[in-house]
């Protein structure tokens, strides 16, 4: 079990930056070195210094600490979505799955006409409706995602609950509700599991492209996405700029990919 | 106690009417043991579902009565035939790996009836959870309480979907061949545990199965199904030793014996 665990290496490095990330996302609730919104005119495109590690944007705002504030911001955003799309995702998929029949059939033809559409489109005439900010992307993402969360869940409950030990349970006069929650739900959370890991990744990059767009996170708040789209217009004057806030979202959501990959392959080793 | 009257069952899912059962009868009196054999598809299984209240597909024509303790199998309510599942009428299956919640321990497995039909507190439960893992012999039940059904054999698992079924001490158990997928010494030790649990408790026994020498050693009374409906019925001696039907006779020549080698 252990060596298992010790020779996967994607998972082993995955985990490990997703944890720093996460600290520092954790860290930027109390503590950034400067405030990421205060202006300082003098510090106007400052370099990489001791000062400021990352150097300064256009308004002399501290890169670094608008990149970790921006990390939380996303990662909240991720989280968030991530609920949303679950929270219904299970109730649909385990509903539909269990019961099939015609609420099967209508959620299902439903579900396909949302995922006929891409999703990043979707998303925008979501947010167009509910207006910009980081919890309208949260619940805009979050209804996006519900469909293909529910497909998933809804797969795994049709094959369980054809199981023998579903039977059984029927069998010893379980109410459907406690099948579904206590019996099958169990036994859908690796999956469950392996699908947010991924659905995260999605979710960071698609919040990115919102805010890129402008339609996302409003300053004075910063995503990554926001810093990525502000950074754009100096990407010849001030290369770091763009750089670091693009290289920070990518090594950001590398680490995740690793992790979610590495898991997957410690789930069914 | 269960009177199984006039059953058919039939399947709608497709063009054409298809019946799997056909006029089955079947009496059983409290504590007794009845074998029903038959090859695979004779209905013997489906019979069995009928009669635990499990067949509620939509797609099937189910006619005849199935009274259970007064409990009409087919037609009561879902909720009053609940109340019969687990607490009087319960069911242990083929396959011992996965007839068991991969997640769950055994314990929660066993205590699973319990909580669904009676109100009992986690103390009481769990003591007799573990005495009715004793009782079907397991070792060390104290240990297999806390135990995942990954690290129980096959033999030692039967063992437990027999504690689970047996724990609300249910009137009528049906057997749906629980030992073919165990190899013979292992098949040997779980009859003789059925054995023994229909003469301590009086619990009646459902045995079904397609091995013929495994009924004969278990059963009083046999009944032998072939194509959907039952073709000889009685003593399982009178059966096997002057069977009637053809399809019974050449049931009986299969059962391998060392003067054929």
């Amino acid at each position: 079990m252990n060596k298992k665990l010790l020779s996967n290496k994607k998972l082993i490095i995955g985990a490990f930056l997703s944890i720093i990330f996460l600290i520092i996302a954790l860290v930027s609730l109390i503590y950034t070195p400067y405030d990421p919104a205060a202006m300082n005119s003098s510090d106007k495109f400052a370099g990489i210094s001791f000062k400021h590690i990352m150097g300064c944007d256009n308004f002399g705002r501290d890169i670094f600490s608008r990149v970790m504030a921006g990390t939380k911001i996303t990662i909240f955003i991720a989280i968030g979505t991530n609920i949303i799309g679950l929270f219904f995702g299970i109730i649909i998929g385990a509903l539909t799955g269990y019961y099939g029949g015609i609420l099967d059939e209508i959620l299902m033809r439903f579900n396909d006409a949302v995922l006929a559409f891409p999703s990043i489109l979707l998303a925008l005439v979501f947010l167009s409706a509910f207006g910009p900010g980081q919890i309208n992307v949260m619940i805009s993402l979050g209804i996006v995602f519900v469909p293909s969360y529910a497909r998933i869940i809804r797969s795994e409950y049709l094959r369980i609950k054809g199981l023998d030990y579903v039977t059984s349970a029927k069998l010893m006069g379980a109410r459907n509700l406690r099948i579904i929650t206590r019996h099958i739900l169990p036994n859908v959370f690796p999956v469950i599991f392996s699908t947010v890991v991924i659905g995260f990744n999605n979710a960071v990059l698609a919040e990115a492209g919102l805010s890129f767009l402008g339609i996302g996170v409003q300053p004075p708040n910063a995503s990554l996405g926001t810093l990525l789209s502000d950074s754009q217009s100096f990407v010849f004057s001030h290369p770091s700029y763009t750089f670091l806030t693009g290289g920070f979202m990518v090594l950001l959501i590398v680490s995740f990919s690793l992790f979610s990959d590495g898991f997957k392959e410690y789930i069914n080793a | 106690m269960l009177d199984v009257i006039d059953l058919n069952i039939e399947f709608n899912d497709h063009d054409m009417a298809e019946t799997v059962v056909y006029d089955f009868d079947l009496h059983m009196e409290e504590g007794e043991i009845v074998g029903l054999v038959g090859e695979s598809g004779s209905g013997k299984s489906m019979s069995a579902l009928a009669i635990a209240g499990l067949l509620s597909r939509k797609d099937m024509t189910k006619r005849g009565s199935i009274l259970f303790c007064n409990t009409d199998m087919l037609k009561a309510p879902r909720n009053e035939i609940r109340k019969v599942q687990g607490n009087d009428i319960a069911m242990i299956f083929q396959e011992p790996m996965s007839a068991l919640n991969p997640l769950k321990k055994i314990g929660w497995q066993v205590e699973e009836s319990l909580r669904i039909h009676k109100n009992l507190s986690k103390d009481e439960m769990k003591s007799l959870a573990i005495k009715m893992l004793e009782e079907v012999e397991l070792d060390d039940p104290e240990s297999i309480y806390n135990k995942y059904p990954h690290e129980l054999s096959g033999g030692m698992r039967q063992r437990v979907m027999i504690a689970s079924a047996l724990i609300c001490e249910p009137k009528l158990l049906i057997a749906d061949e629980p030992t073919t997928a165990l190899d013979v010494n292992v098949q040997e030790q779980i009859l003789e545990l059925l054995i023994k649990i229909n003469k301590e408790k009086g619990t009646a026994i459902l045995f079904i199965s397609h091995d013929l020498s495994v009924v004969r050693k278990l059963c009083k009374r046999v009944l032998v199904m072939y194509n959907g409906r039952i073709v000889e019925e009685g003593l399982t001696d009178d059966v096997f030793d002057n069977p009637k039907e053809e399809y019974t006779k050449t049931l009986i020549k299969s059962i391998p014996t060392f003067t054929k080698l």
